[in-house]
């Protein structure tokens, strides 16, 4: 449910929302990052940097939805917590950096 | 809807909170609102916040490391810096979802949150990787 006027003055439901987005535009930057160093070494190991990407404009087309889904669970009293969405954004990021640091060793070794 | 408050008094009389009713030492917690009260909305959205804060600056680290061993070629200390920046940035994202959990498990109680030694380990590792650099330049110069 969209409602037609914000319902609270300080926005923090529209500022966490443009954090998700931040924090997408941050993956996919990475992303493009990890590309960029796993094509240098072989074709075959830019492949964790296009699933970087894809998962990352996932999540941007994710916070759009949720941020109208929520709400009204905020109107009808109801938490805005997503554990599901948190828990899944640390284990990627997790992943990603751990990735990113073994194309990197990788890289320096192949040199 | 808040949480049980649970409060001692101190010996001066003054309600003093206890400490923070913690999910043990388990690296992932579990699901927060399984136990206490829904807190404010606002102290809610404040912690995924501070967690995707935290998750931003893991992929900033991530993304200097990966320009430092991609671009620096001529850079004497580029492996001890794209590297260095990038074991932190490991650090910095496995640690972020532990320390949304058990925040948001504190507020759910009403209790003080968590401390965390994380923003130390990032400025005193930050620190050490860019002063080895800047050694590592100067003794191939």
């Amino acid at each position: 449910m969209r409602p037609e006027r914000i319902f609270d003055s300080g926005t923090p439901h529209e500022r966490t929302s443009l954090a998700w987005e931040r924090t997408a535009f941050s993956g996919i930057a990475v992303g493009l990052l990890m590309t960029r160093l796993g094509a240098s070494v072989h074709v075959g190991l830019a492949a964790g940097g296009i699933v970087q990407v894809a998962a990352s404009a996932g999540l941007l087309v994710w916070s759009g939805k949720h941020y109208d889904d929520l709400h009204g669970t905020l109107r009808s009293g109801g938490s805005p917590s997503h554990p599901g969405a948190t828990m899944a954004v640390g284990i990627g990021a997790t992943a990603a950096t751990g990735l990113a640091t073994v194309l990197a060793v990788v890289a320096v070794v192949a040199r | 809807m808040r949480g049980q408050t649970r409060e001692v008094n101190d010996p001066r009389g003054r309600p003093q909170a206890r400490a923070p009713r913690l999910p043990g030492r388990r690296l992932i917690p579990p699901d927060p609102r399984a136990t206490g009260a829904d807190p404010d909305y606002r102290f809610t959205l404040a912690n995924e916040r501070t967690f995707l804060a935290w998750i931003r600056t893991s992929l900033a680290l991530a993304a200097g490391g990966l320009g430092a061993v991609s671009l620096l070629d001529d850079f004497p200390g580029e492996q001890v810096l794209g590297l260095g920046l990038l074991v932190l940035s490991f650090i910095t994202a496995s640690a972020s979802y532990r320390r949304w959990a058990l925040s948001e498990t504190a507020m759910r109680h009403d209790e003080p949150l968590p401390r965390s030694s994380l923003p130390l380990v990032l400025a005193v590792g930050i620190a050490i990787i860019v002063v080895a650099s800047a050694v590592l330049v100067a003794i191939n110069t």
